[in-house]
């Protein structure tokens, strides 16, 4: 399935104003607004453009000038997908609604593993990065996407021995410097005295400060990232991210969200990187398990992980393709691009 | 042509011919010209043009609609890479070079391996495509890029008991109906023997002559690569065929040829279908034996080939990254790309 683009979409984009403004949440930046932006990099239509983002958002767009990016410093915010109307802003945009996006000709993913490739980052055992989160979710509703303590503990316990693990989750001490958060209210967790613990395990927010002379938040998760072919995140925005580096495992642990109706088996996360990520999609706590053991296995190879051949099958009861929609679509679904072509 | 003047082209669209020539090989077709015509339709760019292709390439131009395609019933010929510069031609094309082409965002790959879907090859075992060739090549009176009678009968015998193996020399019955070979003569070679002692393994001529009930060729080869994830392939085009599906495990016999330098590991090989497909090249009848291991080592999960611990190991060591330049660059090689030439990022 991709789009196809027609005359109204070719007139917005002759009439794409100086700036463009993003606004909107972390997570769909990187899979909406930054491909669209580099294909326009790519083919020499950004040339006197700039972009309006967030603050902290510059070495994503690093193929750009520094006069290229304006970062503004204000709090994200969600914009529903009925919303995204506006002509020079979404709808200039091949794919507005991340949720239901398609193959666009009109986008172009920047390879971030080799962009942020360095030899300063160095470890003595693979990488598994751990990414968590803990706030009110979808109209202040308490936390439903996040890793547990018990979870982490289980996870921990079966990772550091054979892997350098580091976990991430932003705004754990206190709200970060140097980036703007998404709006989702955070709430306290106890995962720092988990950390303590667990000293073989890497707090990122450690780990960058003693880098923080030589890279911002976003560069250096960047180039972490870049190093790891294993992750394990909860649903969401930092899964994305994820999913922008070629050749990796992800395991995501989703109890809630949009994603799984098309997202992960037909959508962007199909698209991101070359190889795009082997996705596994753990809905409970058991899957969870089996997801990080699989993770935890086989090796990396050609730049691209290869899981243990004992999870082989573990691997194919994990995958996205086995969902589909048992409830009316939400979350914006039912606005289907209007030229789709089968 | 700068960028500017190719934006300015593509998105008025008015530099471009009223029908827009294909002139060269097969190989060359796949990965430089239809996945500019492909971006062309996607971006509503191709408009009222038509597209001139070589006989028999209907199906993989299964976008367009009959009255946009011209097929052209003469044989192909090389186009040197020197002479690519026809502004009416080559002019154009993002990345006229194959050899040296970077992932480019005037390209756009069609999913052959979804689009080709069909149930005609359903099989008890996997799938293996075998594809030889035997002719003349570079100026050469003798083939230099095929598998021999013995490299056939090791390869059938090794790995028939795990796949079910299509064998496929294209002009191997005598005849090419239905589509325009490349210039290169064919050479008479007798594998008449070696399919005898394995009749397990099908003959893909014959196969489509019995079955095909009068499908084009070119839609029953795609339809079997798009059932299929494990391709051996000696070098040249019908290797560049198989990159086009996704998510396979592909061994290519490369005893010479420019694409060691760069397409391998760093050109069209690696981004013509995501997930890429795993390359191993064999320089050599050993290496040739050695990928033939990482065959027996495979499983299918997520629509991608798995390689076991045994065959990562051989697939590391036959890696196209392994490959450095060495001497001067051939075969139109020595204009390496930039990574700003054409908007291409490497």
């Amino acid at each position: 399935m991709h789009l196809q683009i027609d005359q109204t979409q070719l007139a917005r984009l002759a009439a794409m104003p100086e700036t463009l403004k993003y606004e909107g949440e972390f997570g769909a930046e990187l899979v909406t607004f930054i491909p669209f932006v580099y294909w326009c990099h790519c083919i020499g239509l950004f040339k006197g453009r700039k972009v309006s983002t967030y603050k902290g958002m510059r070495p994503l767009y690093y193929f750009l000038g520094d006069d290229q990016v304006i970062e503004r410093d204000d709090t994200r915010h969600w914009v529903p997908f009925a919303q995204r109307k506006s002509p020079d802003q979404w709808l200039v945009l091949p794919n507005a609604n991340e949720h239901t996006s398609v193959r666009s000709p009109m986008e172009y993913f920047p390879d971030y593993r080799s962009a942020f490739s360095t030899g300063e980052l160095t470890f003595d055992k693979p990488l598994v990065v751990i990414h968590n989160k803990y706030n009110l979710e979808w109209n202040n509703e308490p936390p439903r996407n996040f890793f547990s303590l018990e979870d982490l503990e289980e996870m921990f316990n079966l990772l550091k021995g054979g892997y350098q693990v580091v976990y991430i989750r932003h705004g754990m001490g206190g709200v970060s410097q140097g980036y703007s958060l998404d709006h989702n209210q955070l709430m306290d967790f106890g995962d720092a005295d988990l950390l303590t613990r667990h000293p073989e395990v890497l707090s990122f927010n450690a780990l960058h400060e003693r880098f923080k002379d030589r890279f911002s938040v976003n560069a250096f998760k960047a180039a972490l990232y870049a190093k790891s072919y294993r992750f394990i995140s909860v649903q969401g925005g930092g899964a994305y991210q994820c999913a922008m580096y070629s050749g990796s495992g992800l395991l995501i642990y989703h109890k809630d969200g949009p994603e799984i109706h098309h997202s992960y088996s037909k959508g962007f996360f199909t698209r991101t990187a070359n190889p795009a990520p082997l996705l596994l999609v753990a809905t409970n706590r058991a899957e969870l398990m089996a997801g990080v053991q699989a993770i935890g296995s086989g090796f990396v190879f050609s730049g691209r992980f290869i899981p243990g051949s004992k999870h082989i099958n573990r691997m194919k009861r994990l995958s996205p393709h086995r969902f589909k929609p048992k409830r009316p679509a939400k979350y914006g679904m039912a606005e289907l691009p209007v030229h789709l072509v089968q | 042509m700068s960028h500017d003047n190719k934006t300015a082209a593509y998105f008025g669209a008015r530099d471009l011919p009223d029908v827009i020539d294909y002139v060269g090989e097969f190989g060359a077709e796949l990965v430089t010209f239809l996945p500019f015509v492909y971006w062309l339709y996607r971006a509503g760019q191709l408009g009222d043009r038509k597209v001139s292709t070589y006989r028999g390439m209907r199906p993989l131009y299964f976008f367009l609609s009959d009255d946009q395609l011209i097929e052209k019933d003469e044989p192909r010929r090389f186009v040197g890479y020197q002479k690519r510069t026809d502004p009416s031609i080559w002019g154009f094309i993002p990345n006229p070079n194959e050899l040296i082409a970077t992932r480019n965002a005037y390209e756009a790959f069609p999913n052959y391996r979804k689009q080709f879907q069909s149930t005609r090859f359903s099989f008890d075992k996997p799938l293996l495509v075998v594809h030889n060739k035997f002719n003349r090549e570079w100026n050469s009176d003798t083939p230099v890029n095929f598998f021999s009678i013995d490299q056939l009968e090791q390869m059938f015998s090794r790995l028939k008991g795990n796949y079910q193996i299509v064998y496929l020399r294209h002009g191997r019955s005598g005849s090419v109906d239905g589509y325009s070979p490349d210039h290169n003569s064919l050479i008479d070679f007798d594998e008449t023997s070696v399919m005898q002692r394995h009749p397990e393994v099908i003959d893909f001529e014959q196969h489509h002559r019995e079955y095909g009930g009068g499908v084009a060729i070119n839609q029953y080869k795609n339809e079997l690569y798009a059932a299929c994830h494990h391709f051996i392939s000696v070098q040249g085009g019908g290797a560049h065929q198989c990159a086009l599906f996704s998510g396979s495990l592909l061994l290519i016999l490369h005893k010479r040829g420019p694409e060691a330098v760069h397409a391998y590991s760093n050109g069209f090989y690696q981004y013509a279908t995501n997930p890429a497909p795993v390359c191993m090249i064999a320089f050599n009848d050993r290496q040739l034996q050695d990928g033939l291991g990482a065959f027996t080592d495979a499983s299918l999960c997520q629509g991608r080939v798995m390689l076991g611990a045994n065959g990562s190991r051989i697939a590391n060591d036959l890696a196209p990254s392994r490959v450095q330049r060495k001497g001067q660059p051939v075969f139109g090689t020595d204009r390496l790309p930039s990574l700003t030439e054409f908007g291409s990022q490497l």
